[in-house]
């Protein structure tokens, strides 16, 4: 269903680097804007902080005195105001349940996730590039049929009770790895291979629907007819132009990456931010929440970003 | 000189066409998608299934006896015929619960789909037919609603409302409809420009006239694909919800409370996760099978080159 954008920038006209830097930047912002506006209206509008910074059996008058000292009495639009400014300061208050500041929490975990999610990349694109570069070049063939299989299957697969599956064979019966925490290496095979199992499906129908472009190209029917290999033909031709539109999706789905890393944290008591801010979330505790959507949010933002920028300027058919 | 050589000779652009030409391509057409049709035969089984759960379950989902309590499958030592695939913590039937909850899990997912649906393609009609300011508000929260993790935001939705089957739907269908807005609003603006639309302008249509006669029937059939995709998604996520228990509520089956509950007996009763994982999974399969199925027939377009 991905379709690949054309080696791009803008409507199929080269646009310098800083020129498409700035326009993406502006995009994010304008991305980072409704985040917040979003994680402020679920937080502040649908739910109700006091709600559970006082015990229920609170009286009015105490519930109408922290309102009032929190602000919480004014204006919508004063209030997000204020969120706004506090959260571009940094400032997300300390956690109900630990008495910690939630930034803290969350940026001693941040590097945790980004182990997670670059390792379950990793076993993704170990799937998928092999899987999807001989499904399309071969058409009709059994690493196609494979190829078919693998996305079908792997896209309806639970990945939450996969992990488990694994966590009771790999772990409970045969004793070859920890069914779930953090330390080892040795801890991070099964969530990692979980991750992978969640993004490889989409990865490999990106790589092979890539190749099959690719390879209908005028310049690849020139390297044949100049009698290449048809490894070299494949690798060096088709692949490299590939790689292009096919990385700037991956770098464009980052999001998703992050979904599956709540999932597979959670699965595995992961100690990462996803797996954070789902205990955060069951438990109401708002700051930390909230410093973790508006992380998360920067974080993605900036690999969307990074990735969009850099890999298009890579291609020299968009350079001015 | 016979029709069929005077066609011969005008080459291959004239092809004689034989009565039952068309049918064979259909029946073509319809091979082609073997696994849709196995998905689709797969889908009619499993909703009839949980269509006649009362006249289908052994027992009833809610009640058990705690003598009975975390029997195994029948198949294994210690099993009885009574209860097929054994019994929970508090002795209720697991096969009639699993049954049961494909029910919620299916009625939930169909409902929410219909919300993401409904919001996504009147959103995308309005802004790839009126554009302007419309427009780029619309697009940049579908900007916003893509790059965010799904999940999260329905996380966090969920734990404002308050887990209940309807908060489950309403949160699904508000963090799911970006997806057709897209597609909608792309189509839309493609559409709009093309001469049938004019056509339609100059001969005095309104707008109303223009969006439900002739763009809406253009668009019905992605918004189908979508849709049954969307389905088995929703499923999946539902399910992970009810896991982590901000979905459906006890005492109510469901695939991924009983997911939740059986993960404790990881250690011992490996079955007990396995049974409600696999119904996720084969559901999720079949709706799958079957989407894959209605694009190739309904949207030629993006069939898989």
């Amino acid at each position: 269903m991905a379709k690949l954008p054309r080696a791009r920038g803008g409507r199929g006209r080269a646009v310098s680097l800083p020129a498409r830097a700035a326009c993406n930047l502006s995009r994010a912002l304008v991305v980072l804007f409704g985040i917040s506006l979003i994680t402020f209206v679920i937080s502040h509008v649908i739910g109700d902080p006091l709600a559970v910074l006082l015990p229920l059996d609170a009286p009015q008058a105490t519930r109408a005195v922290y309102r009032h000292e929190m602000g919480f009495d004014q204006p919508v639009g004063i209030q997000y105001l204020r969120f706004a400014a506090d959260v571009v300061r940094g400032r997300f208050g300390d956690s109900f349940l630990v008495k910690k500041p939630a930034l803290a929490l969350i940026t001693e975990r941040i590097p945790r996730t980004l182990l997670l999610a670059a390792a379950g990349m990793g076993v993704a694109l170990a799937v998928a590039f092999p899987l999807g570069i001989l499904a399309g070049a071969r058409r009709r063939s059994f690493a196609d049929s494979a190829s078919i299989v693998l996305a079908v299957a792997g896209a309806a697969i639970p990945i939450y009770w996969l992990g488990l599956m694994l966590q009771i064979l790999l772990g409970v019966h045969l004793h070859w790895l920890p069914p779930s925490g953090y330390g080892s290496w040795r801890h991070l095979v099964l969530p990692a291979f979980s991750l992978g199992v969640f993004l490889a499906p989409v990865t490999m129908r990106l790589v092979r629907s890539g190749m099959i472009e690719a390879l209908a190209q005028d310049y690849v029917r020139t390297a044949r007819a100049k009698g290449m290999p048809e490894g070299a033909v494949l690798l060096r031709h088709a692949l490299r132009n590939m790689l292009i539109p096919v990385l700037t999706v991956l770098g464009l789905q980052f999001g998703q990456l992050m979904g599956g890393a709540i999932i597979t944290e959670t699965v595995f008591s992961w100690p990462g931010v996803a797996s954070l801010v789902v205990q955060a979330i069951q438990n109401s505790d708002f700051p930390v929440t909230q410093a973790a959507v508006m992380t998360l949010a920067v974080i993605i933002l900036s690999v969307n970003l990074t990735v969009d920028t850099l890999v298009g300027a890579l291609d020299p058919r968009t350079r001015a | 000189m016979g029709r069929i050589e005077a066609a011969a000779a005008i080459g291959p652009f004239a092809a004689p066409r034989r009565p039952r030409a068309s049918l064979r391509r259909a029946w073509h057409r319809v091979r082609r998608v073997r696994g849709g049709l196995a998905g689709s035969a797969a889908v009619v089984i499993i909703v009839g299934l949980t269509l006649f759960a009362p006249w289908l379950a052994p027992h009833d989902p809610y009640v058990g006896r705690v003598v009975d309590r975390l029997l195994p499958p029948a198949w294994m030592d210690g099993g009885s015929a009574a209860f097929p695939l054994g019994t929970d913590q508090i002795g209720r039937d697991v096969l009639s619960r699993l049954i049961y909850g494909g029910r919620i899990s299916l009625v939930i997912s169909v409902l929410a789909v219909g919300v993401a649906g409904a919001v996504g393609l009147s959103l995308g009609l309005f802004a790839g037919f009126y554009r302007g300011w419309a427009d780029w508000m619309i697009s940049a929260a579908v900007d916003v609603m893509l790059t965010f993790p799904f999940i999260l935001l329905a996380l966090a939705t969920i734990a404002v409302l308050g887990p209940s089957i309807r908060n489950v739907v309403i949160v699904l269908g508000i963090t799911g409809w970006p997806i057709y807005t897209r597609v909608v609003r792309a189509e839309t603006v493609r559409l709009r420009s093309l001469e049938f639309t004019m056509a339609a302008r100059a001969l005095g249509a309104t707008s109303a006239r223009i969006v439900l006669r002739h763009l809406l029937p253009n668009l019905v059939n992605a918004v189908i694909v979508i849709a049954s995709l969307d389905v088995a998604r929703f499923i999946i996520v539902e399910a992970f919800l009810s896991y982590l228990g901000l979905g459906v509520q006890p005492p109510i089956p469901s695939w991924g409370g009983m997911l939740g509950d059986f993960r404790a007996f990881m250690f011992d009763r490996w079955w007990l996760p396995t049974f409600p994982g696999t119904a996720i999974f084969v559901t999720a399969l079949a709706v799958n099978l079957m989407g894959d199925g209605l694009r190739d027939l309904l949207d030629p377009q993006s069939r898989r080159p």
